[in-house]
């Protein structure tokens, strides 16, 4: 048995769905590329696979990971157009790597994310920078309440590194072990971004709860879009950065 | 709509993956080099029609043909409705995401009465007038199949023509004129704008129709009128045209293994209530059940040979990778030829990690015991259906099961590890009485019993579910009326407290959803009326639970002047015309006449599969005979009756 782990995309229309439908559309996929799939025991055998951490329907992802058991080793180009010739659209195969033996899966393999919020057009990317800043500085807890459970967030809680780039703007960094980093940056004309680092975990903010804080913060309007979310990626923090198929990163480098 | 646009809807949808039209197999096919296009539209949400086998069978069909296109619709989900109404966007296709009324056609499946107001929403949200009398010569065509189409009436203001019995030939005739009248040539090729002949102008919708009704098996409401008793009943119907036929006759393909049939079906992406693939084993039962019409309007049963069925099989699982085959039929362990299919799509379900299901079981031991050996077959429930509690009730409605069949299935499944049965019954049915109901009781506590003595002394699980006998038309029991719902209520009572004492759960169908879909099965084009009352109140998806709101369709019976229980529960006699004798399936009334009164005699009528002709007069007026895919039945499928 070899294992293997499948780094794809999620985009396009695909973005829309949920994290169950996604999973059906890879089982039916992988049934279909005539890959040698390992199968659960029991009267309903499923193949084994592993997913990394869902994403909400709407949100995209341009790195994610799913790790499979296959019955015999595949020659990897060819399994992975084999897989990627079965996927609806919107869903790409960006790599398949063969694991070493017992190479942690995919849970363990990652412990925060990197999402892209790209920003209204209406929106005042000064009033963004103004709530970053406040949200950073900020000395006190700043709590979130989850509306189907009413648990309570520390916002920053959870939140590592952040940077807002906007049109024209200055490029400025802090950067200190316990507060999260926050710079800003130019990036010509394209629409204004925030993008942020999130550790998985228990006290960890969701995602939703960061924006609609930030959006507070900002005092401007609107709401939480998950479609103008994106996971840039998936990675494991531990001193540096670590993606899922070992490769080293900067902050913020794709 | 461009991808702004659908993006910018669908995030405000609860289910975005219903709307996307990004299916595996689904088929994306160039606007402009196709001259007919067609949408099919499903009065349901996507979750119920991407299970429907019609659809698939012609979206493949039609799509297959290159001088033709086909994309889906479904009914809206509430917040899609809300959403189309606020800002005023037309309800759309799922391929290409265009406005609806940018088809030529326009054609639903009519599998369910109480999907009628959600036909005339999906009209009413593509911004077609809802009536066929005020559509133009730019509308698309409405046009509507399938079973309930058996008895179209209540609809026929809304469509346009009824396409009646097997589609796979009737519908590319349909859309053949559909490509005359838009370019003056019934001849395809490629660009069909370009090869208009010149001075060819599009046909008008007159003219359109006029042709379209002399296809056989097209029915077009407008050319027959319908006149009234002063009591209600239907007086005459009437061909307003001398050409036409006095009954539209239902097309009926005689060999299935000539057909099309989808082996690269659309794989849904948002959940759907069956996701399998199906694998079409027959058309078509020849039990004779007396309750059932599809019993009745899909007669004379029609085999696929074994072979076809294997190929198909593999096509299916290679093209889907669904992890379930299911065989569709009406009674599929009745198939003449298990040997030569069975073994075989084991082994291949076996290596390709399929199961095989069995949508509805026989009730006998020897189809638990195939049920069993199925790759997958062990389930945790099974499910049988006996309909009625004693044997006399059992023979008046010609179900063709006894106790003794019963108890053997149920100890046969106890003995193969299954640890919960649910069991269906009817309530309701014609000269039941209060003995049948214990009859029910009396049976669930022996098949306990039975389980009980099969495990070993451990108990399964049961559970009994009952309908309320709904009578259809083109049955033997059309004549019939259904309870008034009082005494279904105390009757559904009664059965709930018997069966909960002997420790099973109990489940029953909303009396009132069964009272409303038996005042339309019977219905005549005065209960349009209602549905347009009933559809503009604002009923929609009147099959969920959830949404129905039977206040609201009362209302809408008073307002337009009629009764629904004149429709559910009067007893119709023999001479009177039927709103629904229009359309002739092909079965004898006289043997319809023949059955209701042995039904009443409480006499059997066999089975015509081993060849035994009871004269139901569909062979001899299509000019066919029963299909088995092998000629000698095995003496285990031979049924007896007393």
């Amino acid at each position: 048995m070899v294992e293997y782990r499948i780094e794809y995309s999620k985009n396009g229309r695909a973005r829309w769905l949920s994290h169950l439908e996604l999973i059906r559309t890879f089982i039916r996929a992988l049934r279909r590329s005539g890959l040698p799939l390992v199968f659960s025991q029991g009267f309903n055998p499923h193949p084994r696979l592993s997913y990394g951490p869902s994403l909400g329907v709407g949100v995209a992802g341009l790195r994610e990971y799913l790790d499979l058991d296959l019955a015999a080793a595949a020659p990897l180009p060819e399994g992975m157009e084999a897989v990627g010739r079965q996927l609806p659209p919107g869903l790409e195969i960006r790599c398949l790597l063969e694991l070493p033996p017992a190479a942690p899966g995919i849970g363990k393999a990652v412990n925060c994310a990197w999402y892209r919020l790209t920003l209204p057009p209406e929106q005042s990317v000064d009033a963004w920078q103004q709530a970053v800043e406040r949200l950073v500085d900020r000395s006190d807890p700043l709590y979130y309440k989850r509306p189907k459970d009413g648990k309570l967030f520390d916002v920053r809680s959870g939140l590592t590194a952040c940077r807002l780039m906007g049109v024209g703007g200055r490029s400025e960094a802090s950067s200190s072990s316990a507060a999260p980093t926050c710079g800003r940056g130019s990036i010509g004309e394209e629409p204004a971004f925030l993008d942020l680092l999130v550790d998985f975990g228990e006290a960890a903010a969701p995602l939703r709860g960061i924006v609609e804080t930030l959006l507070l913060l900002a005092e401007t309007a609107g709401c939480y879009e998950p479609a103008r979310v994106t996971r840039m990626a998936l990675l494991r923090q531990n001193g540096g950065l670590v993606n899922p198929l070992g490769e080293r990163k900067q902050l913020w480098e794709t | 709509m461009d991808q702004h646009d659908l993006d910018e809807l669908l995030k405000r949808l609860e289910k975005p993956a219903r709307y996307l039209g990004s299916e595996w197999n689904a088929v994306h096919k160039g606007w402009d080099q196709t001259a007919v296009r067609m949408a099919f539209a499903f009065p349901d949400l996507y979750e119920v029609g991407m299970s429907h086998l019609g659809l698939q069978i012609l979206y493949g069909l039609v799509n297959a043909h290159p001088d033709c296109l086909m994309e889906r619709v479904f009914a809206p989900a509430p917040d899609l409705e809300a959403e189309l109404r606020r800002s005023g966007m037309p309800l759309f296709s799922l391929e290409s995401h265009r406005p609806l009324r940018d088809f030529d056609l326009l054609g639903f499946t009519l599998q369910y009465e109480l999907t009628f107001t959600n036909i005339l929403n999906m009209i009413d949200l593509a911004g077609i007038p809802l009536k066929s009398c005020e559509r133009g010569d730019d509308d698309p065509l409405v046009i509507a199949g399938g079973p309930v189409a058996a008895n179209p009436e209540p609809l026929t203001p809304f469509i346009d023509a009824f396409l009646i019995g097997d589609g796979e030939d009737l519908l590319p005739e349909v859309l053949s004129v559909i490509r005359q009248a838009k370019v003056g040539t019934d001849t395809p090729s490629a660009g069909y704008l370009a090869r208009r002949p010149p001075g060819a102008a599009r046909w008008s919708r007159r003219r359109l129709l006029e042709q379209l009704a002399g296809i056989p098996g097209v029915y077009i409401p407008a050319f027959y009128c319908v006149e009234y008793t002063e009591d209600g009943r239907v007086q005459g119907l009437t061909a307003l045209r001398p050409e036409l036929q006095s009954r539209v006759r239902r097309r009926l393909a005689p060999d299935l293994n000539d057909l099309f049939f989808p082996t690269a079906p659309v794989v849904p992406l948002a959940e759907a209530v069956h996701e399998r693939g199906m694998l079409e084993v027959f058309r078509g039962c020849t039990r004779g059940c007396r309750f059932c019409q599809a019993g009745m309007i899909y007669r004379p049963v029609r085999e696929r040979d074994s072979r076809v069925l294997l190929r198909q099989a593999r096509e299916i699982i290679d093209k889907t990778g669904y992890e379930d085959i299911s065989l569709v039929s009406l009674s599929s362990l009745d198939y003449s030829d298990l040997d030569g299919l069975l073994p075989a799509l084991g082994e291949q379900c076996t290596l390709s990690r399929t199961g095989i299901s069995l949508p509805s079981l026989r009730v006998d031991s020897f189809s638990v015991g195939i049920a069993r050996k199925l790759p997958g077959g062990r389930r945790t429930s099974l499910t049988l259906a006996p309909e009625a509690g004693t044997q006399r009730l059992r023979d008046v409605i010609n179900k063709g099961v006894t106790e003794a069949d019963l108890l053997q299935a149920v100890s046969a499944a106890a003995a193969a590890g299954w640890s919960a049965i649910k069991l269906y019954f009817m309530v309701g049915l014609p000269t039941e009485t209060q003995a049948d109901l214990e009859g029910i009781g009396d049976l669930v506590r022996k098949a306990q019993g039975a389980g009980r003595s099969a495990r070993g002394g451990k108990k399964l699980r049961f559970s009994v579910s009952a309908s309320s006998f709904v009578p259809k038309a083109h049955t033997p029991f059309q004549w019939e009326g259904q309870l008034p719902r009082q005494q279904l209520t105390e009757r559904h009572a009664f059965l709930r407290d018997l069966v909960k004492n002997s420790g099973a759960d109990y489940h029953w169908h909303d009396i009132k959803t069964s009272f409303l879909e038996a005042s339309l099965a019977r219905g005549d084009r005065r209960l349009a009326e209602v549905l347009l009352e009933a559809w503009r109140r604002g009923c929609r998806l009147d099959g969920w639970t959830e949404h129905f709101n039977f206040d609201l369709w009362q209302d809408s019976f008073r307002a337009a002047g009629l009764d629904p229980q004149f429709y559910a529960e009067r007893r119709l006699s023999y001479d009177e015309v039927l709103p629904w004798d229009l359309i002739d399936v092909g079965i004898d009334r006289d043997f319809l006449v023949r059955e209701h009164r042995r039904s009443l005699a409480g006499e059997t009528t066999a089975d015509c599969r081993p060849g035994a002709c009871e004269g139901c007069g569909v062979c001899p007026s299509f000019g066919v005979e029963p299909r088995l895919a092998k000629a000698e039945v095995p003496s285990l499928n031979v049924r007896i009756h007393d």
